[in-house]
């Protein structure tokens, strides 16, 4: 099987502490992946390295089979776990920028989930709030066309009650070759869209595969056992 | 699948880099432009017609009354025409400097840096802004220059070989404004290295990189600037010295966002 993202004893040290150490790693084509771990695992550090908005310390990353750089930047969508967005562009000026610079974004596919949660095209970015924020940075993500999606804590800031919506959207606007890494805290929210985790642990891979065969094999949900591998 | 070798075009890039780096300025500067030559229109229309070729600067509104009231407008508006030039140069390189600070250092950057765009079209995108705005901002104070003193353009005489200067002038101005802008951006990429204390980090590359500079530049002047009678040529050699200050400042601006760039 193919894989869309590959680690090479990667290594991501900061001048304080080791963020990454040493993790190998492959990520198969057509999965949903949960990057799952405590605070400070080096979730964030992972997809930011994808993402090429770090640079590692030593080792090897490769998504889609390339180095992280302009190229991979344009086939791969990241959602970071911040809100990036502008105060001077409306909604539609951002829907039309990421058009322009991505020749796999799909400008309809944003104004339908624009429209599906109530979000004006023409609103303000620097009016909307920090939720809504993050659904029109989802938006913008999920309106890619690509081999592999990379969103950090893409549920974590807004309501109960989107999450569903956000989830069934990621779920509904990737294609079946497509994968998606969803790093989060809220494993019982995701659980049941994933097949495929990797637990991190102090910038370790402590436990990576099927989603079905741990459960089988632990005779738990990946929320349980995740409690209990990260006990405090 | 390898990174392919194959040779990127730039151009397409930083076109787009540029327009949207365009599109943020223009909300902001055209406004200003456009009141700067709004006042230096009111300004020249106010200002009195010299009759014996001389202008007399010396503007006064007697409130008693009514044969200065124009005298007090044209110092009024000539007032405000001078403090609105100062005023957009220090607009303009706070807008472009900001953009380059947020856009690529700070929450921005999570946008901006994730676009399928290298280091090097997001920098030559906005070397190429600049450029621009320096050339609008000269010809709207040209412009401008021309609308305060409309009534009293006769008295300006220019002379045979005004297109050497004017072309040395235009050089320096836009060699000087790029020199400016990528010292800000260099102390601002330095300052960025350090996570705790950026401003200290940003003073100390501010004294580091004078100091360099001067001293570097120094021992030139000092040969060159004795021997240097022509004017015109000193604007040339002045841009060439600036041209190569940007080169150095843009390329260390470059290497430190290509290699040490830490988004945390």
């Amino acid at each position: 099987m193919e894989n869309v993202l590959e680690c090479k004893n990667l290594t991501k040290r900061y001048i304080t502490k080791t963020a990454l150490k040493g993790i190998d790693l492959s990520v198969p084509k057509g999965t949903i992946v949960g990057l799952l771990g405590p605070n400070g695992s080096g979730k964030t550090t992972l997809l930011k390295l994808a993402a090429g908005l770090l640079k590692p310390s030593s080792g090897e990353i490769l998504v889609c089979g390339l180095k992280p750089g302009a190229e991979s930047k344009e086939i791969a969508a990241y959602q970071p776990d911040r809100v990036y967005l502008n105060d001077w562009m409306t909604v539609n000026d951002l829907v039309l920028m990421m058009a322009d610079f991505y020749k796999n974004f799909n400008k309809n596919k944003a104004y339908e989930m624009l429209t599906s949660l109530k979000i004006e095209k023409g609103e303000k970015l620097k009016s909307l709030s920090k939720g809504t924020k993050e659904k029109v940075q989802l938006i913008l993500t999920m309106s890619r066309e690509a081999p592999l999606y990379m969103l950090d804590e893409p549920i974590g800031g807004v309501d109960p009650a989107a999450r569903d919506y956000i989830l069934n959207t990621i779920i509904s606007n990737y294609s079946e070759n497509a994968t998606v890494i969803l790093s989060t805290h809220l494993i019982s929210d995701i659980e049941p869209v994933l097949n495929y985790v990797l637990f991190l642990k102090e910038g370790k891979i402590i436990r990576q595969g099927d989603v079905d065969s741990i459960r089988e094999e632990k005779g738990m949900s990946i929320d349980q056992l995740f409690r209990e591998e990260f006990r405090c | 699948m390898e990174n392919t070798k194959t040779i990127r075009n730039p151009f397409p890039w930083i076109g787009k880099v540029f327009k949207y780096e365009m599109k943020h300025s223009v909300r902001i500067l055209l406004p200003v432009l456009v009141a700067i030559l709004a006042i230096a229109l009111i300004a020249g229309l106010c200002i009195p017609r010299t009759s014996d070729g001389y202008m007399d600067m010396n503007f006064t509104f007697n409130v008693n009354g009514s044969e200065n009231v124009l005298d007090g407008l044209a110092g009024f508006f000539f007032m405000i025409y001078w403090v609105l030039v100062v005023v957009s140069a220090v607009v303009t390189i706070s807008v472009i400097t900001k953009r380059f600070k947020n856009g690529l250092l700070g929450d921005e950057a999570y946008l901006n840096l994730t676009l399928p765009v290298t280091i090097g079209e997001h920098l030559w995108g906005r070397i190429c802004t600049v450029i621009v705005w320096d050339l609008i901002y000269t010809a709207v104070m040209l412009l401008s220059f021309v609308l305060v003193f409309m009534k009293n353009i006769p008295m300006f005489k220019i002379e045979e070989d005004w297109t050497l200067t004017f072309i040395g002038f235009l050089l320096f101005d836009m060699a000087s404004s790029l020199c400016l802008i990528l010292f800000i951006y260099l102390v601002n990429a330095i300052g960025h290295l350090s996570k705790k204390h950026r401003t200290l980090a940003k003073l100390a590359a501010i004294i580091v990189i004078i100091s360099f500079t001067s001293r570097f530049f120094g021992m030139i002047n000092t040969d060159y600037l004795n021997k240097m009678y022509d004017s015109t040529m000193l604007l040339y050699w002045n841009a060439l010295f600036a041209l190569i200050l940007s080169a150095i400042y843009g390329t260390v601006t470059y290497f430190i966002l290509k290699l040490k760039l830490n988004l945390e």
